[in-house]
């Protein structure tokens, strides 16, 4: 505007519709695929089955063959079960800045980050289970409001300081309702909340208000470039506490000092230490202070309302969590080969969390503020350079990380903090635990080791704890290894991913497997006879002898069936523990080809400052895996779950070919 | 310049210091709600619970053997670990009705607008239904929580001893008789069951308090006979019973339609052990119960993997969705003093007089008519006189058959007097799965989880948590 005030204004809108968003889960096409398919049933017959009248014509009929029994034909559940969503973004802001003096400017802005979701999904007339129609809208909006003043001002010739001191309002609204047809569809096709068979049941309205007030502020000393310390704090006040305990501090400092500065040798060409330590607060969910009741369907003319399962708790305090690190940056030879080394150890306090209860007390969970989770880790990496010439040189990356936690305490009352359950397997930690423990049933084992088998059945025996500790989801570490080779015009880089240690419970081997879908239920056994021909006392035999011994220790010579789906293998006869892999695993991640053109190239196209093509593929190969027939990475349900399988889609490989044209 | 610094000093410290914990408050659900919604949502769960048929949590009429399946034989196999069906049972009772049940009283206790004869009528049906639900878990589990139970301050409770919970709420229960006044008001409209009426109440109360004394027949003979003597004129009469009104549309329709007729599946069959009997001795409620199948009533083999189209399946009138479901009746209350007469407790009427009135309360209740009840009545194997076996046989089995669809209670007749004599499944190797037929169910896998140490000693209390432990009132 003028030269010391600018203003500054964007707005972006991102308009996206789906359909047809494949569900991950246990009743969907994946799992109907993974655990329970028919393999006598050919998929392109199905298709054609259904384009031809548009009807379910499955493959899984009742036994009077009147309609669908379990699963319906996939390309009418793709075809006539499909979900949309639509959804509006925008995200705006307005700014502006004032220069005060050549080192101190203001600014200040407004910001809002806001969509609206609408998701439909659709049991088509004609499907297993009841037809329906249910809609959910979903409106988000974030207001930011931000005001900074920011210095920077060189103090002495070697001395200078910069930094800034502020304050930040956020205040976020979420609104939604959720709506679904009661008890059937009337007109078939006809996807409306009024082509219900019954009155529809109440919506599902839902609010959501939470703010945060901040103040911040952040100094920073630099003296001759090698010494370097800086500090931060903030203040925030959570609308989501309670009033007398809702304000939480992040304080940090963190010191770097580059040592190699005094040190002058070609050998050593960069050193650096640095230590940090700092605290970050966070605030409970929305609404988990106090008790609210859950209206139901009325019954007649009678309301009826229940206290929901979760007891909220109006003693909530703010989660702290302490972390320090130290690392180090070593350069050698120019740079050529450059280490860089950390660890850290951070503690979180006072965690919120619902917790499970016993079920006794009324309630099944309940929100606490847990103890104290511990993580700590390492990660190093190494780059180097080992040939440079003018026309080619050879980068190469590797890092390597691990991490440990350990739930240290939990609260009174509070044995055990559970992240998931599924089919009988917990995942969670005790005190003492690092987090993320498989806990299900296990294998009896003998005092020298080996799996029980009962010698009259030949089927393991299962303990009778589902408690028994049977694996751990957090890997032992990670590493990546990364090549880049540029030859003239051209460059190569490629990517391998490593994972090491990690367990994973297969829900898809744990059915497929007593379903009969996977290899090892077929085939033929040690006498050279199918494994599902009925078990003989003779050499005609079918059936498999289990790898285990008998309880007197004796190796077991007992065969067990493999002709349905309570035999040999699957969930009825095995105990948790069988279906737990380790799901490390080698990756290719990442391949690339370039191709610059050179200036002089372009010379000719004067519009052209450059140009180049690249073809890049990802997630080319897995090198290296033990869970049977799934990708290790493909776990069921986004950020904490892990260490549980079950019905996912694949991994997707792909190719991108990318052109970049600079004008 | 300083004009601008000031604004924005003014703006940064009033909006640190100003409200935002009023932005928690949910403005969608309320925090307060009056006591009677509370109460009939625990009627309705509890109603809806007793002919629950939902795999994962309402197993009971496979465990009565009135019913079994055709795919899915872990249930009927007694394997509860899978589906958690313990924990959704547990869960169910504690969380989803008796703390409903204990805010609804304390909020009546706490209310002074209400007029005391009405407070007192509601509390009392509050404490009927309490002890209903806690006579079940008994019934269920064995020991339970109970004294230390809904209170989340206690996240961990100890486990009671069962016989002593029953003598509790039969105090419970006692008093709460002394309380009713059929005169004031109750409930009202609120009361799913009875619509306020607290006549009915009373001989609810009453006809529960009978089901719990001769639950104690084996083990306190005095408190059994104390409790049935003085109940039986209040209990319920000719065609009284505690009903579940379902209705015809979802949610609230009878479980045993949304299992048999809006989900499509084909999972029950008339089980062998209820359809051989009812064939053995003609009896006319066969085609109010069953289909036929060419002319005759099939049962399949309970505990087997059944083909669906083999066997009989369920009638119109068992699927239709506005089915009342029983809860407990007059056939019940017949039985119950036939089997005090028979035990020689001083109740009104012989042994063979309330057997007979129990047999005909139950068939006119499926419209079966006079004449045919007399001609089944009149048959040797069914007149008390002429049966085979001595009073638990004979009562047993008549009793159980009376109790078609009532999964618990039928499973626990079998229980507690041996009779019918039921066999345990066989798995597909032709073995039994356990020795008899499952005498409990095991502790919810969350109270071994979350609870361990009280889960531990309750084990050890009982005599080891299995599924072949006796309950207390289970003599054999």
């Amino acid at each position: 505007m003028n030269n010391k005030l600018t203003v500054d204004a964007s707005v972006n809108y991102t308009k996206s519709d789906d359909v047809g968003r494949p569900a991950r889960g246990y009743s969907t096409i994946m799992s109907e695929m993974r655990q329970w398919w028919g393999t006598n049933v050919d998929i392109m017959d199905q298709k054609a089955a259904y384009f031809r009248a548009n009807q379910n014509a499955t493959w899984n009929l009742t036994g009077d063959r009147s309609g669908a029994f379990y699963w319906n034909n996939p390309y009418f559940e793709r075809y006539e079960n499909f979900a949309t969503q639509s959804r509006n973004r925008y995200t705006s802001y307005a700014k502006a800045d004032y220069e005060v003096a050549d080192w101190l400017s203001l600014s200040g802005q407004v910001s809002l980050d806001s969509f609206n979701n609408l998701i439909e999904e659709r049991n088509a007339v004609g499907s297993v289970g009841v037809s329906q129609y249910e809609r959910r809208t979903q409106d988000y909006a974030e207001y930011n409001y931000k005001m900074l003043a920011r210095y920077n001002k060189q103090l002495t010739e070697k001395f200078s300081i910069d930094g800034l001191a502020g304050f930040n309002i956020r205040r976020q609204n979420i609104q939604g309702i959720a709506a679904a047809t009661n008890g059937g569809l009337v007109v078939p096709g006809l996807y409306s909340l009024n082509n219900s068979v019954n009155s529809i049941l109440y919506p599902n309205e839902t609010e959501e208000n939470l703010g945060v007030n901040g103040l911040l502020a952040s100094l920073n000393m630099n003296y001759d470039n090698y010494l370097n310390i800086a500090l931060t704090g903030r203040r925030d006040q959570s609308s989501s506490l309670p009033e007398d305990n809702n304000v939480y501090y992040y304080p940090s400092a963190s010191v770097g000092f580059t040592f190699s500065e005094f040190i002058g040798s070609n050998a050593l060409s960069f050193g650096k230490i640095r230590a940090s330590w700092a605290q970050v607060g966070n605030t409970a969910p929305v609404y988990s202070l106090t008790d609210t009741f859950t209206r139901r369907a009325n019954f007649g003319s009678a309301g009826l309302y229940s206290l929901p399962g979760t007891k909220n708790n109006p003693t909530l305090k703010p989660e702290i969590t302490k972390s320090w690190e130290v690392g180090m940056q070593l350069g050698f030879i120019n740079d050529a080969i450059f280490l860089d080394a950390t660890y850290y150890d951070e503690n979180t306090l006072n965690q919120i969390f619902a917790v499970n209860i016993s079920g006794a007390s009324g309630y099944t969970n309940k929100f606490v503020n847990a103890g104290n989770v511990e993580n700590r880790g390492v990660s190093l990496g190494i780059t180097g350079r080992p040939v440079t010439t003018s026309d080619f040189s050879w980068r190469v990356n590797a890092k390597w990380s691990k991490n440990m936690s350990e739930i240290k305490e939990l609260a009174p009352g509070v044995d055990y903090l559970e992240q998931a359950r599924t089919q009988g397997v917990s995942i969670g930690s005790k005190v003492g635990d690092e987090y993320g423990v498989i806990r299900g049933t296990d294998f009896v084992y003998h005092e020298d080791g080996g799996r029980i088998i009962n010698p009259k059945t030949g089927y393991y025996e299962i303990s009778s704890s589902s408690e028994d500790v049977i694996g751990t989801k957090n890997p032992d570490w990670r590493g990546s290894l990364s090549n880049q080779l540029d030859y003239k015009n051209w460059s190569v880089n490629f990517l391998v991913d490593v994972r090491w240690g990690g367990d994973i419970f297969s829900l898809d081997q744990w059915y497929g497997q007593g379903t009969g879908l996977y290899p090892i239920t077929a085939g033929t056994n040690d006498l050279g006879n199918p494994k599902r021909d009925p078990v003989t006392g003779g050499d005609d035999s079918g059936g498999v002898i289990l790898d285990g011994v008998n309880p007197d220790g004796s190796v077991n010579e007992t065969r067990a069936q493999v002709q349905n789906y309570a035999g040999a293998y699957g969930w009825v006869r095995s105990p948790n523990a069988r279906y737990v892999y380790d799901g490390s695993f080698v990756k290719l991640r990442e391949v690339g080809i370039t191709y610059n053109l050179s200036p002089d190239m372009l010379s000719s196209l004067k519009v052209l400052n450059g140009a180049s093509v690249s073809l890049t593929g990802r997630n080319l190969w897995i090198i290296h895996k033990n869970l049977p027939n799934a990708d290790p990475e493909q776990t069921l349900g986004a950020g904490n779950l892990g260490g549980y399988q079950g019905g996912n889609m694949p991994a997707i490989r792909n190719l991108t070919l990318n052109f970049q044209l600079n004008f | 310049m300083r004009q601008l610094t000031l604004l924005i000093l003014v703006l940064s410290l009033s909006l640190v210091s100003c409200d935002i914990t009023s932005l928690n408050e949910n403005e969608k659900a309320p925090t307060n709600v009056p006591a009677d919604p509370l109460f009939s949502s625990a009627q309705v769960t509890y109603g809806n619970f007793v002919h629950q048929t939902n795999v994962n949590i309402g197993i009971f009429k496979l465990m009565a053997q009135y019913w079994t399946t055709t795919t899915y034989t872990d249930e009927p196999r007694y394997n509860l670990r899978g589906r958690g069906i313990s924990d959704n049972i547990w869960d169910l009772y504690y969380r989803d009705v008796l703390i409903d049940l204990k805010k609804a009283a304390n909020k009546i206790s706490a209310n002074d607008a209400l007029p005391a004869a009405e407070k007192q009528n509601k509390l009392a049906s509050i404490e009927v239904m309490q002890t209903i639900t806690y006579v079940d878990l008994v019934n269920v589990f064995g020991n339970v929580p109970y004294s230390d139970a809904l209170n989340f301050e206690n996240p961990q409770p100890a486990y009671d001893d069962a016989e002593t919970i029953y003598m509790s709420q039969l105090d419970s229960l006692n008093t709460a008789i002394s309380n009713f006044d059929p005169s004031a008001a109750g409930f009202g409209s609120a009361d799913v069951y009875f619509g306020g009426d607290i006549s009915m109440w009373v001989k609810f109360a009453n006809s529960l308090k009978m089901r719990i004394g001769i639950m104690l027949a084996d083990v306190n003979a005095s408190a059994a006979e104390t409790a049935i003597t003085s109940a039986q004129p209040n209990a319920f009469g000719e065609g009284e019973a505690a009903m579940m009104p379902f209705t015809s549309a979802p949610p609230h329709a009878n479980p045993n339609w949304e299992a048999l007729v809006q989900s499509g599946r084909s999972d029950y069959l008339a089980s062998a052990p209820v359809v051989d009997r009812m064939n053995n001795l003609d009896d006319p409620r066969r085609p109010v119960f069953f289909t036929q199948l060419a002319g005759k009533y099939v049962g399949a083999p309970y505990g087997a993997s059944n083909n669906f189209n083999d066997f009989s399946h369920f009638s119109e009138e068992i699927e239709r969705p506005n089915r009342a479901g029983t809860i407990l009746d007059y056939a019940e209350v017949e039985f119950i003093l036939a089997e005090a007469a028979a035990r020689g407790y001083a109740v009104n009427g012989a042994a063979a007089q309330h057997y007979n009135n129990g047999i005909t309360a139950d068939m006119k209740s499926w419209g079966i008519s006079d004449a045919e009840i007399d001609d089944y009545l009149a048959q040797p194997e069914v007149a008390y006189a002429k049966a085979s076996g001595n009073y638990k046989e004979k009562i047993g089995t008549q009793k159980w058959q009376a109790l078609f669809l009532q999964g618990l209670q039928g499973w626990t007749v079998h229980r507690r007097l041996g009779f019918p004599a039921l066999q345990p499944p066989k798995d597909d190797s032709g073995n039994e799965v356990l020795p008899k037929v499952i005498t409990r169910f095991t502790y919810p896998i969350s109270e071994e989880t979350f609870n361990q140490e009280n889960y531990n000693a309750a084990g050890d209390a009982i005599g080891g948590d299995t599924r072949t432990t006796e309950l207390f009132w289970d003599m054999d």
